[in-house]
């Protein structure tokens, strides 16, 4: 999975999390992060179950989230060490 | 014979409904940090109906469980009861509560994940000894944030506290905004559960520190379905099945510890059991509160939850079970109360004590002031069965001991103890305090 192909998913996810959450605005158009702590997990978590990998407790702790650049570098950096990325 | 459970139940997938999402606080930082191992989430988060317990958290609960089960044969003829009465006892370890079955394993998480130290708010101090005791363990720190009338009526919790290691603050403190606001405003000086949370949840901003939320988060919950597991095979190999389970409620997870396994196997088609959850006149958030998305704690910087609450900012009169004085309640137990699948009642503390030292004299147990409520709400149900002409079986949490609450009890021998009941005025100026709800808040 490319880089691009994990931004538009991470997007896809967050906008089914804020409808659920009822949230007025959707996906960020300037890619910053506008979410808490949980729901941040959450959406790691969610990304997990698509791409049916398990993330490392430690990265996912010690990372600090800006953008949603910042989730992709985290997971493509986890598909590479799974062998399962190709960045783009 | 009963053995340590190797898996957590978990009853979302038995509800047959979604808990109301967690809503994002009005307040926000630029970058996030995560204070919740991705571990607990998935727990959370799992549609799996039994989740493994780790090998390390198992062997560790091996050090107290199974925790006995016993029918109190004493206080049945004491109450000259015909229905039969079983307690199944949490005390047995030193945190001296059911706090530990969850402690340990979060602090298990947290290491795994990379944490160096953890920080907690304590209320009456069962759940920092639990977390210092886990910590302890596990090779972290801790910072424990207690209410300053508790660190002064229970010095001897703080001792434990600091031989596992652990620093202990009264709170409010000077150490944070959320410590001195609160003591400046004085309304609160011998401080509250809701404002140590605050204090604990600043404190985590440091690299490698983490404030671990305590009894109230859904993983605590399904943490403590060991009791409950262990009761239903317990109850199954002496052919007595509940009919009534009863359990005190401060956030909800002794409650539903005990209750989930056994409504869990109700909603599959299996036997009735009503379960009922007893809070303080003090703090009576089930019988009193509003179904509402509210705050945890007083800082305001955690997710708003939906939850039975008195508001954030209810300061409830002083009252010597300090694990039963929080203003909310867990959202899966919310939920439950919401569609009626548990039933709740409020005592006045006194008659509780009553009750407490007779079950103490009677069964050589003496309960903990939270866990009196529910041994009180047992001869409640027990009387009223037998004025029903009924004989039933009753399952009671008695979710600690009281070895270090004897001042309470002194204060109920010296009758200085005061029964205390939330007023009308204080609930609705805590409730008016509301954040402002989502469109869809009434539903769900």
């Amino acid at each position: 999975m490319t880089d691009d192909e994990l931004r538009k998913l991470i997007l896809g996810l967050l906008e089914r999390q804020q409808t659920v959450n009822g949230a007025e605005a959707g996906p960020p158009a300037d890619g910053d992060l506008d979410l808490t702590s949980l729901e941040l997990v959450r959406l790691l978590v969610n990304l997990e179950d698509h791409l049916d990998l398990e993330l490392d407790d430690v990265d996912i702790m010690n990372a600090n989230f800006g953008t949603i650049d910042d989730i992709v570098a985290l997971v493509s950096r986890s598909l590479s060490l799974a062998g399962r990325v190709g960045r783009a | 014979m009963t053995e340590v459970p190797d898996a957590w139940y978990n009853p979302l997938p038995d509800l047959g409904f979604a808990l109301p999402p967690d809503l994002p606080p009005p307040r926000r930082g630029p970058r996030l940090e995560l204070n919740v191992p991705a571990a607990l989430v998935r727990q959370e988060m799992s549609r799996r109906r039994w989740l493994p317990i780790p090998d390390e958290v198992r062997r560790r609960y091996g050090q107290w469980r199974p925790t006995p089960l016993r029918r109190a044969h004493e206080f049945e003829r004491m109450l000259g009861t015909r229905c039969r009465i079983y307690c199944k006892y949490e005390g047995g370890n030193l945190s001296g509560s059911h706090k530990l079955n969850t402690a340990v394993a979060q602090a298990y998480y947290y290491r795994r994940a990379g944490a160096a130290r953890l920080t907690v708010g304590t209320g009456a101090g069962q759940w920092g000894t639990a977390v210092a005791a886990a910590c302890a363990m596990f090779g972290l720190g801790c910072r424990v944030y207690m209410v300053r009338s508790s660190y002064l009526d229970k010095p001897y919790r703080r001792t434990i506290m600091e031989l596992l290691g652990a620093a202990v603050v009264p709170s409010p403190s000077a150490e944070t905004e959320s410590g001195r606001r609160a003591a400046g405003g004085a309304a609160e000086p011998g401080g509250s559960l809701s404002i140590a949370l605050a204090e604990a949840v600043e404190a985590a901003a440091e690299p490698g520190v983490h404030f671990c939320a305590g009894s109230g988060e859904t993983y605590s919950l399904l943490h403590q379905t060991v009791i409950g597991l262990e009761a239903r095979a317990q109850l199954e190999d002496l052919g007595d099945p509940p009919d009534v389970l009863v359990a005190s409620l401060g956030g909800g997870s002794n409650l539903g510890g005990l209750a989930l396994p056994f409504l869990g196997a109700m909603l599959r088609g299996g036997r009735p059991v009503r379960c009922v959850s007893v809070e303080p006149t003090a703090c009576p958030k089930l019988t009193r509160g509003r179904y509402a998305y509210d705050f945890t704690e007083a800082s305001g910087r955690g997710p708003l939850q939906k939850m039975y609450t008195l508001g954030h900012g209810f300061a409830p009169p002083a009252i010597h079970a300090g694990g039963l004085r929080y203003h909310g309640t867990a959202k899966l137990i919310s939920a439950l109360y919401h569609r009626r699948l548990i039933e709740a009642v409020a005592h006045p503390q006194r008659a509780v004590f009553e009750t407490a030292v007779a079950f103490a004299a009677a069964e050589g147990v003496l309960p903990a002031p939270e866990s009196a409520h529910a041994v009180h709400g047992a001869a409640v149900e027990a009387r009223r069965a037998d004025a029903e002409g009924r004989s039933c079986c009753i399952l009671v949490g008695v979710s600690g001991h009281g070895l270090l609450d004897l001042a309470a009890y002194q204060a109920y021998r010296d009758d200085t103890m005061l029964d205390a009941t939330a007023s009308d005025e204080r609930i609705a100026e805590a409730l008016a305090g509301l954040p402002e709800q989502p469109p869809e808040a009434d539903t769900a």
